[in-house]
């Protein structure tokens, strides 16, 4: 097989996973990638849910839609569900499931010994928040699962390991009980590359990229979690051979009155800056390409405004090898 | 105004904002132009990276803090005026010293810090990174070496849990819950709170036989074991809210120009509001302004791009501009509308882009001198 080939045979096998979940560094846009990825999945007729663990942020920014209570799904776009997860209300909802009792126990939620409890117990409202998201994995509806496609935008990298890890830790710190059996089952899930698709997003600079390499480290040696693929979002557009020759001379070409010496002016600061971070853009993808010794998928640097489906839509399309 | 002038105006700056837009970075500018023009600064970061420790000269931030050496500001060939140190928050650390300055004796100071739910509290409590911040500040605030203390808060996903943090250890230090915790059959008063109590104490027994943790009977025990230390807690407690609420205090917002980041600069200002906090400036960072200055209107672009004779070099010099035009354009509407909406006397600064990551201490000089 050819290059291409082998790099679209190995996009199509991360596709089939159900379960997407995308993290790293903050303002690296890893919104914008679980949206493209959850567009694209329903663009191929899946039934997508995608899921904040967070208030509604980003992701209901950009899907335009904003559910309001925890767990609730909102219909954003054709085949486009959203919903949001908070550890605190998976904790009550799992109690509320496990003992009935709604009026007492909403009296207990509002106990700060309660609330002194549910902070402190170890990692304990990060594991109902990603045992939420495995219940949406297997929910069924007739004759076969309720979601083909579930997306999860886990948040900053410290947060989003977090989660990650508690099934691990919880399987460990709790002896026996029915949390351990569920935190197995959890983990068994996310360590699961034919059901689980781990993408870290990076922006081609400097401190994102070491910090993606760092996130790609701990996902793969502490937590034995494989990495299906890391994203570099933002990225500039390669530049023509000859460019910096040409550049570097375009203040003597052609006209010499005020406008068009502006003009050249103003061209030649952005090619010179577009150039310093393509430097670092090559340099920088290169270098974490070996380190972690996979190949990374690259995003387009895209108009600020507006920002919508279409350009959600080209995201889209450069995440399916297009 | 600007921010120099606000800073030159209080002894304590406490940046804010999300994460990823460069609050540490701005923080140790503002503590590096302080120092330059007179001030005996400190700042303290969360969770700085190594570059800003190279840019400063220093092996590696501790704890306590540490002084940037006279040949530091020499190879960089400045002469500041007065002086500069960094530390950097040691969450663990700084707890378990504050519990060995506060307990009573040294059986209660081991029963602590060899409590599990203590451990669990002091790395991973909601808030106990953002307390043990403000514990800090007040101590090098009470140590009189610095007159002026720059505070870069943790990369929280919301900011405002900064705001939030004592209230929230007052909470789970409240002598109530402890009360509550370590003597179970004593009458604790309040109606209300009786009457949940039976409730709390079901749902928790039945939670810890699902998790098979043992979480309760450590929390009974560290607040039995804590009981000596909680009037020194509800004093560091208030003297930490007096500092934050007092006028040499000033809040910096630490914000960058893109769409994404200004939904939660909103919230962020609104929530400082809803706590009572003034915000005292705004630093947008990693601003990109216009090529060439400005933005040309009606210019022969296109005259001067077919004089470019390599046409793929003028399809991508064509883009690239466009693009960076298209970006500054919409930072520039962005910022303009935010900036409005500023009370007057709000300190205002915006921040060029450096095209690389901060690596000498005069890349510092260059942000604060844009500060000033």
């Amino acid at each position: 097989m050819t290059r291409r080939a082998l790099a679209l045979a190995l996009i199509a096998t991360i596709l089939r996973a159900v379960l997407h979940i995308v993290l790293g560094k903050g303002g690296v846009g890893k919104s914008t990638v679980a949206a493209a990825i959850a567009l694209s999945a329903a663009k191929r007729g899946a039934q997508v849910l995608a899921i904040e663990l967070s208030p509604p942020a980003g992701l209901a920014r950009l899907l335009g839609v904003s559910p309001i209570a925890p767990g609730q799904a909102v219909e954003a776009h054709p085949g486009v569900w959203l919903s949001f997860f908070d550890g605190e209300a998976a904790l009550a909802e799992y109690l509320l499931q496990t003992f009935g009792l709604r009026r007492l126990l909403n009296r207990v939620f509002a106990h700060p010994v309660y609330r002194a409890f549910a902070s402190a117990a170890p990692g304990l409202k990060e594991l109902m928040a990603i045992g939420k998201v495995r219940d949406e994995v297997r929910k069924r509806r007739l004759g076969g699962p309720l979601w083909d496609t579930v997306v999860v935008d886990a948040g900053a990298s410290g947060h989003a390991l977090q989660y990650l890890r508690m099934p691990q830790a919880a399987a460990g710190a709790f002896g026996g009980g029915l949390v351990r059996g569920q935190s197995v089952a959890i983990d068994t899930m996310l360590r699961d590359p034919d059901r689980t698709a781990l993408h870290v997003v990076a922006l081609p600079e400097e401190m994102p990229l070491a910090e993606a390499e760092e996130v790609i480290e701990v996902l793969r040696h502490e937590l034995n979690m494989p990495v299906a693929r890391l994203v570099i979002n933002r990225c500039r557009e390669i530049a023509p051979p000859g460019t910096r020759d040409l550049i570097a001379g375009l203040n003597n070409l052609g006209a010499a009155d005020l406008d068009h010496k502006q003009v050249r002016q103003a061209l030649h600061d952005a090619a010179v800056d577009a150039l310093v971070w393509l430097d670092i853009q090559e340099r920088g993808i290169a270098e974490t390409e070996r380190h972690v010794k996979m190949q990374a998928t690259r995003l387009p640097l895209l108009q600020p405004e507006p920002f919508g489906l279409e350009q959600l839509g080209q995201l889209a399309m450069a995440l399916e090898g297009n | 105004m600007t921010l120099g002038k606000v800073i030159d105006e209080h002894r304590l700056v406490v940046c804010v904002g999300t994460g990823g837009v460069g609050k540490t970075t701005i923080a140790a500018a503002i503590a590096v132009g302080a120092a330059l023009r007179g001030r005996h600064a400190m700042v303290l970061t969360i969770d700085p990276a190594r570059q800003l420790a190279r840019a400063l000269g220093l092996a590696a931030f501790t704890g306590s803090g540490e002084q940037v050496a006279v040949e530091v500001w020499q190879d960089a060939h400045l002469n500041p005026t007065g002086s500069l140190a960094a530390a950097m928050l040691d969450q663990k650390g700084a707890w378990d010293a504050f519990i060995r300055r506060h307990a009573p004796s040294d059986s209660v100071r081991d029963a602590i810090l060899g409590n599990p739910f203590y451990r669990e509290m002091s790395t991973s409590f909601a808030g106990s990174t953002e307390y043990v911040a403000i514990e800090e500040l007040c101590r090098l605030d009470e140590s009189g070496q610095y007159d002026l203390i720059v505070l870069d808060t943790p990369p929280a996903g919301n900011a405002i849990d900064f705001l939030r943090a004592p209230a929230r250890i007052d909470r789970l230090l409240d002598p109530e819950v402890a009360n509550w915790l370590t003597s179970p059959y004593a009458t604790i008063g309040r109606k209300a709170w009786r009457a949940a109590t039976g409730g709390v104490r079901f749902v928790l027994r039945r939670l810890e036989r699902a998790t098979s943790a043992q979480t309760l009977r450590e929390m009974s025990e560290f607040f039995r074991a804590f009981e000596g230390l909680f009037d020194d807690i509800a004093r560091r407690s208030k003297r930490a809210r007096a500092l934050l609420g007092s006028s040499s205090t000033a809040f910096a917002l630490i914000t960058g120009p893109r769409e994404d980041t200004r939904a939660e600069t909103e919230a962020l200002v609104r929530g400082m509001q809803d706590h009572g906090v003034q915000l005292g400036a705004i630093v947008v960072n990693r601003v990109h302004p216009f090529p060439g200055g400005h933005d040309l209107i009606n210019a022969p672009l296109d005259e001067v791009l077919a004089e470019i004779p390599d046409r793929d070099v003028a399809g991508w010099l064509q883009r690239t501009y466009a693009l960076a035009c298209s970006i500054s354009r919409a930072e520039r509407k962005r910022l303009d509308t935010m900036q409005s909406k500023l009370r007057p006397g709000i300190g205002h600064a915006e921040i060029p882009e450096l095209p690389h990551d901060t690596h000498s201490l005069n890349d510092l000089v260059v942000i604060a001198d844009s500060l000033w």
